[in-house]
């Protein structure tokens, strides 16, 4: 089996060499997508924690009124608790605050002072971004003083990291167009090379089993090439990243991360995997 | 003797309507050595590869060891051609390859190592006058030796059935005689040969079963 593949890597390099390439450049655009969506994500997420949705109520807000809004915060997607601060909280966490300076307080009408409803959701980043159109409905709602949510760079980050993994999503597509293509091109034109070896040995008794054997262990082998040349191409411009981009925003605590090994490691068999069903099915589209 | 082949009123027409084969039945014994004769374009190519598999009948049925090949998948009637040898008219050889690495090319497809290549494809070259060639590339030989190039690659498989069509049309009175004693001393050795020829000097005095093609229809001859 494995004389017969070196044979037919022998007999076809060129092509399988240009194929692996231009393989190894489509899965090196869509570890770019997906390292990029990754690092969006995962930034947004971390910069996203203990972000909550404030509903401030009227100091004199009635106990349905109350009930009503709570209600309605509770239809929000991915709400997991929803806290009230009551009016004589907020006080006793601004005497806190200021307890060393009491005349502050003094000077405020306390009577004045809202009480809340803290939402606290599962994924704040997308679960607020989510809510953000209910926001309107639950600021008329009677009793209701003002609503609070992010709704500044960080949704807009998230509304980037989205795009990032259409992008991501599109090019995985185009990877496994042009892997078929590519391949399947590949695979005709070994076998068009071969046409007469393969009318001789399948005269002799091989079936198209046997004549694609070699080729779908090639198709394999050229498809894991590509991966692990695509994981070095990005290692080569993350290593490339780190250094160009170090210190280019002082004020935000922004480090590149890794694409995680299971995903390097799924995308790279996955291409292999690809690649050698392909080679099959041309195989098997050629004899029939 | 056991039945090893059997044709059942076959026939075979050719679009539009030419008809190669009409109702032919033919049982072969194991161990049987029979010339199949007729001028050329009278189906004896055609008979061979139904036989081979290579082409459908258009009607009737053939059984090889009682297995009918109506019932084989496309995959299994591949394999059965693994038991039979065929000699091609056109030798069927790859030119740019090695007299060695044709011959292998059918040893292969069974699993056989190179090595244990060498050690039973050497004997068939003395035998077929083509030692010291096994390294020349076959559009290098004379068509006698592609001849006997071709019958070496169906030999050495050890095939229960050898088919051979004209498998001395190349070949001058000596080596014809050559590959008849050989095709004569395989089948001694039990495999069973057909044999397809035009030329009638070829069986008469041989004493062999002989059969010839007349309109499509195959008929036994007293020889």
């Amino acid at each position: 089996m494995f004389r017969r593949f070196w044979r037919e890597f022998g007999l076809n390099r060129g092509a399988y060499l240009m194929t692996l390439f231009i393989l190894a450049v489509a899965v090196s655009v869509l570890l770019f997508f997906s390292f990029f969506y990754y690092n969006l994500y995962s930034f947004s997420r971390r910069a996203a924690r203990g972000l909550a949705l404030t509903v401030y109520l009227e100091p004199g807000v009635s106990p349905q009124q109350r009930q009503a809004v709570r209600k309605a915060l509770a239809s929000l997607p991915g709400v997991v608790e929803i806290r009230l601060v009551k009016r004589s909280q907020v006080l006793a966490e601004l005497r806190r605050i200021f307890r060393t300076n009491p005349d502050v307080l003094e000077e405020i009408d306390l009577s004045r002072l809202p009480s809340f409803f803290e939402v606290v959701f599962r994924d704040p980043l997308r679960d607020l971004e989510r809510a953000r159109a209910r926001v309107p409905a639950i600021r008329k709602l009677p009793g209701v003083l003002e609503v609070q949510y992010a709704r500044s760079w960080l949704g807009r980050i998230y509304n980037l990291s989205q795009l990032v993994k259409r992008l991501t999503f599109l090019s995985g597509i185009f990877l496994l167009v042009s892997l078929a293509f590519l391949m399947a091109v590949n695979i005709h034109l070994t076998l068009e090379k071969q046409r007469e070896e393969i009318e001789v040995l399948y005269l002799l008794g091989a079936t198209p089993g046997y004549i694609a054997r070699p080729k779908v262990l090639a198709g394999f082998l050229v498809g894991l090439g590509a991966g692990l040349l695509a994981c070095l191409l990005f290692g080569a411009l993350k290593t490339y990243l780190d250094r160009a981009l170090l210190g280019l925003w002082p004020f935000v605590d922004f480090q590149w991360e890794g694409l995680p090994w299971q995903f390097l490691i799924l995308t790279v068999g996955g291409v292999g995997f690809f690649s050698a069903l392909v080679s099959w099915f041309s195989v098997r589209r050629y004899f029939s | 003797m056991a039945t090893l082949l059997r044709l059942e009123r076959v026939s075979k027409i050719y679009p539009p309507y030419i008809q190669a084969l009409d109702r032919v039945d033919l049982e072969v014994e194991k161990g049987e050595f029979i010339f199949i004769s007729g001028p050329s374009g009278a189906g004896k190519t055609t008979l061979l590869n139904l036989i081979f598999g290579l082409e459908r009948p258009s009607s009737g049925r053939i059984y090889y060891a009682g297995r009918e090949y109506g019932r084989l998948s496309r995959t299994e009637l591949i394999r059965l051609r693994r038991k039979m040898g065929f000699v091609f008219q056109d030798f069927k050889l790859l030119p740019n390859k090695t007299v060695f690495e044709n011959i292998y090319l059918g040893l292969e497809i069974l699993g056989v190592s190179p090595s244990e290549a060498y050690q039973r494809v050497y004997p068939w070259l003395r035998r077929l006058g083509l030692a010291g060639k096994e390294k020349a590339r076959v559009e290098t030989l004379s068509g006698g030796e592609k001849q006997r190039v071709a019958i070496a690659r169906a030999v050495v498989r050890e095939p229960e059935l050898i088919l051979a069509d004209e498998p001395t049309g190349n070949l001058d009175p000596q080596r014809t005689r050559e590959i008849l004693e050989i095709l004569e001393e395989l089948n001694a050795e039990g495999i069973t040969v057909l044999v397809a020829t035009h030329d009638e000097s070829l069986y008469r005095g041989r004493h062999r079963r002989v059969l010839t093609l007349k309109g499509g229809r195959l008929v036994e001859e007293d020889v």
